[in-house]
């Protein structure tokens, strides 16, 4: 198992003494039981706010809602990630930067090859990929799953299956499969409207 | 399934065009999620101008705007669509009762794209703001286009800068001009309408009042042409 506080103080030397020194135990509904230092505490604001409510000493957090086989993983990425960083804050004032493209995409392909492999172990098939996005750390990663596909790729990605809203117009392949006919139309003589088949209908 | 929460922070992550394109109608319930997320709600201009859109990707794009029911104001300008692209876009504007500007500068589209898009104005009730400058529509693309003016109740600013209209253009247009109510601003700046096109406009304007801005920059119109002008106004 990936969690062991041992192997983190070594890595942890810009942390304060106290924030490596501290242990706290938690559970998964299944019984597992995990120990993790202060480092890991900060990156989950629920254990976080658990912890800081409650003196538990040796008594672990109840996580109900986390599977041990999820929970597993998720320590082991809390504790690769432990010295990351803190995000800066989101900047909502738009107006400090006149040459901030507002409609500039996030970057999101930031994310380093251990995240990668990291998300490759869980697939929608088995449920466990839902299971880690439920943890709030494959949020990203979706987002660049979707990025540049169209909704029908989506659907197919994550096993959705179409429910139309009851509009002919939003037919998954209603445009998509009409979009590579080329207007057939020679007459560049004619001076009223071309005669298109309208293909809404 | 996942936690409306939970989507939103995917989609926090996530670029407008990307949310519109690519997670609009994958479902109905993401479409109930999406309708809440406070970054659609506001969601009204879509810039996706200069992006070099590949053929392949422009279905995609279709697909966004036959099911737009929120954008007010789409900017495509530099994106090499082309005619036969055109007709395809332009397809998904029929109808439409929501968009509202729509630009399309520098996109390769010639006469027969002006062709298709006049189509569609034929249909639309919504568009009020065309831009087609640094385009190639020429004078055969403004009669398509005129054609559609005389229905279009709608159209209040037609730009066509730079497009290779000569004074057979201006003709069709002031012949439009003469029963168009809504047009109020036309930019025709960098084409070749010369004194003769000028006289045509003179024509056309001495019976319009809507139009209340006409820019003709850098189109020899000479001294001749300002006075015919001058005399219509």
């Amino acid at each position: 198992m990936a969690t062991t506080t041992d192997s983190s103080n070594t890595s942890a030397t810009t942390t304060t003494e106290n924030a490596t020194s501290k242990t706290i135990k938690i559970q998964s509904n299944d019984g597992e039981t995990h120990e993790i230092d202060q480092g890991v505490v900060e990156q989950s604001s629920t254990i976080k706010t658990l912890s800081d409510l409650m003196d538990l000493g040796d008594v672990p957090i109840p996580l109900p809602n986390v599977k041990g086989s999820i929970l597993t993983p998720i320590v082991e990425f809390c504790n690769y990630h432990k010295n990351d960083p803190k995000p800066e804050p989101l900047d909502d004032d738009d107006d400090d930067d006149p040459n901030k493209d507002i409609y500039e995409p996030k970057r999101s392909d930031d994310i380093c090859e251990w995240d990668q492999n990291f998300i490759k172990r869980f697939t929608v098939q088995e449920g466990t990929l839902f299971d880690i996005i439920m943890a709030t750390v494959g949020c990203k990663t979706i987002a660049n799953m979707v990025r540049g596909k169209a909704s029908s790729e989506v659907r197919e990605m994550f096993n959705i299956s179409y429910d139309p809203p009851g509009e002919g117009l939003n037919a998954p392949n209603a445009i998509e499969s009409q979009a590579g006919t080329v207007p057939t139309t020679q007459d560049t003589s004619a001076t009223g409207p071309s005669p298109q088949p309208d293909p809404m209908n | 399934s996942l936690p409306i929460e939970l989507v939103h922070r995917i989609l926090d992550n996530l670029d407008d065009l990307t949310i519109l394109m690519s997670l609009r109608n994958v479902c109905s319930r993401l479409n109930l999620i999406i309708d809440t997320y406070h970054r659609y709600q506001t969601l009204t201009m879509l810039n996706i101008a200069n992006l070099r859109w590949k053929s392949q990707e422009l279905p995609r794009l279709y697909n966004l705007l036959l099911n737009n029911t929120i954008l007010v104001t789409l900017d495509l300008a530099y994106n090499r669509i082309g005619d036969e692209d055109t007709w395809s876009l332009v397809n998904t504007l029929k109808n439409k009762k929501v968009l509202i500007s729509l630009n399309l500068a520098k996109n390769d589209i010639g006469f027969k794209g002006a062709q298709y898009l006049a189509d569609a104005l034929h249909e639309n009730t919504t568009l009020g703001a065309i831009v087609l400058e640094f385009n190639n529509i020429g004078s055969q693309g403004t009669e398509y286009l005129v054609h559609a003016l005389n229905h279009n109740r709608s159209l209040n600013i037609l730009n066509l800068r730079q497009n290779k209209i000569s004074a057979d253009g201006v003709k069709y247009l002031s012949q439009a001009l003469q029963n168009n109510e809504t047009l109020k601003t036309l930019v025709l700046d960098l084409n070749h309408i010369g004194e003769q096109g000028t006289q045509y406009l003179a024509d056309g304007l001495e019976n319009n009042k809507a139009l209340t801005t006409i820019q003709l920059g850098y189109n020899a119109i000479g001294a001749e042409g300002t006075k015919l002008l001058s005399n219509a106004l």
